[in-house]
């Protein structure tokens, strides 16, 4: 399969470049990229078709750069997978988008988009979902940005769906962050809230984002009680059950909407006995504990 | 690419859990009430050697647990705390302060005959209680724990309530 394709598009690259009066010697130096490319020396192809691309002549034909997306793309696979700042993939995707302004008659369209949309842009997506965790998630966050503005390029209809499951789990790695230290890490409160948030901005029917804005609020709340000492003044503590309550109440909404959207998952209805509790709403608390058990 | 997605997935959805000891936090509040009442209440001299006893009727586990936990690092002057839970009046000792859940089902006049002539704060969480004897009765007003306090009924069991308490208070006579 791919030598077919291979050989097809040897083809249409000497045609393409003898259409546009190229001259040989240059036609020879693209030709001979490809040959290395399909002989897998890649070193070699590089070499030639960097030169191709300084040249005048054939550095405005689409067909050159859409070959150096092609070396770059490979070189990028056998030396810098996984290396969140590849430079050789930024360079394959540069070409590919070069080859696309370059392309007058459209005639690499469908594959640099292709490229671009099914290779390289997979690639930025899978190393932030890699890189998702406590540690990681700034480079991570880099990564899927860089997917977001590649997308936006050639496919906008894709990102809707990417963008709810990145901002999610990525909700989740703040929240984590935000409890294993509260004091340290209050910044991270804001950044779940806000990931969440735009998750529901999507999607407000999502589950997932209803559940955890509604436990990242309710938890809020009942830390803020559990970490009182015993002897704190009874007017100072008044305030700390009103900021409680306020962030109960917060809470609530939210997981009435992922109950409503899933009436069968345990953690909702544990997450809303809770807030019921908390509140001292009794006959609601009752109803639910009776679900939950 | 589906592989690393469902990873996505899978982790948004569990990613969300509860924080320890989130799930009663009425049970803090009240013992943070309970132990605070103990700094505007004065028991009589004879009160104020041994341990100080918080006595439980009818409470739940995570309320003693929660006053269990209050007992390990606060005390009232040199007394310790000692938190006893009860499932009945006659097995009932000493108490300074007597919390009665509302799950508890011995009549009330039961348990106040019992505290006769005794220096006993009976706390209460009922509608109508700190009318009916109780010194104090928890109550919700607006999602938020408050109290009632009777004053009299407080010095019927021969304690002292101190006035800054009643400015926190909603009085009851």
């Amino acid at each position: 399969m791919t030598y077919m394709r291979n050989v097809f598009r040897s083809l249409v690259m000497g045609a393409a470049l003898m259409l546009t009066g190229v001259s040989n010697a240059q036609v020879e130096k693209v030709q001979l990229a490809f040959k290395c490319y399909s002989a897998q020396k890649l070193d070699s192809a590089k070499l030639l078709i960097d030169a191709a691309c300084k040249d005048s002549s054939t550095s405005s034909q689409a067909v050159t750069w859409n070959l150096r997306g092609y070396i770059y793309k490979e070189l990028y696979k056998m030396k810098e997978k996984g290396s969140s700042r590849s430079p050789m993939r930024e360079e394959a995707l540069a070409a590919f988008k070069r080859s696309m302004a370059l392309d007058k008659e459209a005639e690499f369209k469908t594959d640099n988009t292709n490229n671009i949309r099914s290779a390289i842009a997979p690639t930025y997506y899978n190393d932030a979902a890699t890189l998702l965790d406590t540690t990681h998630y700034m480079e991570s966050e880099y990564c899927y940005n860089r997917f977001r503005e590649i997308m936006l390029l050639v496919d906008s209809s894709k990102i809707k769906s990417k963008e709810m499951e990145y901002y999610l789990a990525l909700g989740g790695v703040y929240q984590r962050l935000y409890e294993s230290n509260r004091r340290v890490n209050g910044r991270f409160f804001d950044l779940s809230q806000k990931a969440f948030s735009r998750v529901l901005t999507l999607d407000p029917d999502n589950v997932s984002a209803n559940y955890n804005l509604g436990i990242l609020y309710y938890n809020q709340g009942a830390t803020l009680i559990n970490e009182q000492d015993y002897d704190i003044d009874l007017v100072a503590f008044e305030q700390i059950q009103d900021k409680s309550k306020d962030l109960f109440r917060l809470s609530r909404p939210y997981m009435e909407k992922a109950y409503q959207l899933d009436t069968k998952n345990e953690s909702t209805i544990k997450g809303l006995c809770g807030i019921y509790f908390s509140l001292h709403e009794t006959e609601k608390y009752e109803k639910f504990k009776c679900k939950a058990e | 690419m589906k592989k690393t997605l469902t990873i996505l997935l899978l982790f948004a959805f569990v990613s969300g859990g509860f924080v320890k000891d989130s799930n009663d936090t009425n049970a803090k509040v009240k013992s943070i009430f309970l132990y605070n009442f103990t700094k505007y209440i004065e028991w009589p001299s004879n009160y104020k050697k041994g341990n100080f006893v918080i006595g439980l009727l009818g409470a739940s586990s995570s309320l003693a647990a929660e006053l269990d936990k209050m007992a390990t690092s606060k005390s009232v002057g040199n007394q310790k705390f000692a938190i006893k839970s009860y499932s009945s009046v006659s097995g009932m000792d000493v108490c300074h302060i007597l919390f009665i859940s509302p799950e508890c089902t011995i009549p009330f006049n039961e348990i106040t005959g019992k505290l006769k002539g005794k220096a006993t704060l009976i706390v209460t969480e009922k509608p109508g209680l700190a009318q009916k004897g109780a010194a104090i009765n928890f109550v919700v007003i607006d999602n938020k724990q408050k109290f009632e306090l009777n004053k009299s009924n407080a010095e019927k069991y021969s304690l002292k309530v101190a006035n800054s308490l009643t400015q926190l208070a909603i009085v009851v006579n």
